[in-house]
């Protein structure tokens, strides 16, 4: 049996799962620019500093809808759960 | 892809097929220092890992593709490469589990789930190259 099947082996729906996939990784390259527009935010000390925090509050904006994604994405097709996961 | 200057900075080996994910991982790492190499699984990756010797690797693994399994399946077969730290990265939570639950097909690793926190991903390179 190849890695691949072996991995997917007993998990019920890979097409689901290929879209789960195709979501979450547009939804990774947000947050992770997002998290090093902040990283590169932090490390400008000439920036004003309610452009900054103008800035700042736009990422926590942004990371906040990407973790508001991620549940909402694992739970599709979770019949009879209320939507909610461990994932962060 | 690899940055110039290697000097003796920490090397970082990231392997991954979305090319966005692979810019954020270079960023992020040279940022902090590090010499980064970056591919999107070509049929040479085990062989350039083998023969850069990387301080760590950062792998996905995805529903329905091979070269991720089979590149953590002939890392740890491979005793130049089976020392190499790995950090497993994935947008599928039950991929992840699959691999840590078959740590003698796939080795013993580290794993973050994808979208994931960038300071997870640099702690955990920290300690698997035993900087922090």
């Amino acid at each position: 049996m190849s890695a691949a099947d072996d991995a997917s082996d007993g998990i019920n729906d890979a097409p689901l799962d290929q879209l789960r996939h195709d979501l979450k990784t547009p939804l990774t390259t947000i947050h992770g620019r997002a998290q090093l527009l902040d990283r590169a935010i932090r490390r400008s000390p000439s920036l004003p500093e309610d452009e900054r925090a103008r800035m700042l509050a736009a990422i926590v904006a942004i990371e906040a809808a990407v973790r508001a994604m991620v549940p909402l994405i694992d739970s599709m097709g979770d019949a009879g759960t209320d939507g909610t996961s461990d994932a962060e | 892809m690899e940055d110039h200057c290697q000097e003796n900075r920490p090397h970082v080996f990231a392997i991954n097929a979305s090319p966005e994910f692979l810019n954020i991982v270079r960023e992020l790492f040279q940022e902090e220092g590090y010499h980064v190499t970056t591919t999107n699984f070509a049929p040479n990756s085990f062989a350039q890992i083998e023969a850069l010797q990387p301080d760590a690797l950062i792998v996905d693994i995805a529903i329905g593709q091979e070269a991720g399994w089979d590149l953590l399946e002939q890392l740890d077969a491979d005793a130049d490469t089976a020392g190499i730290p790995v950090l497993v990265v994935s947008t599928d939570p039950k991929l992840l589990a699959h691999a840590e639950a078959h740590a003698a097909r796939y080795g013993s690793h580290r794993f973050l789930e994808k979208p994931l926190d960038l300071e997870a991903m640099l702690e955990a390179i920290r300690e698997m190259i035993g900087e922090s």
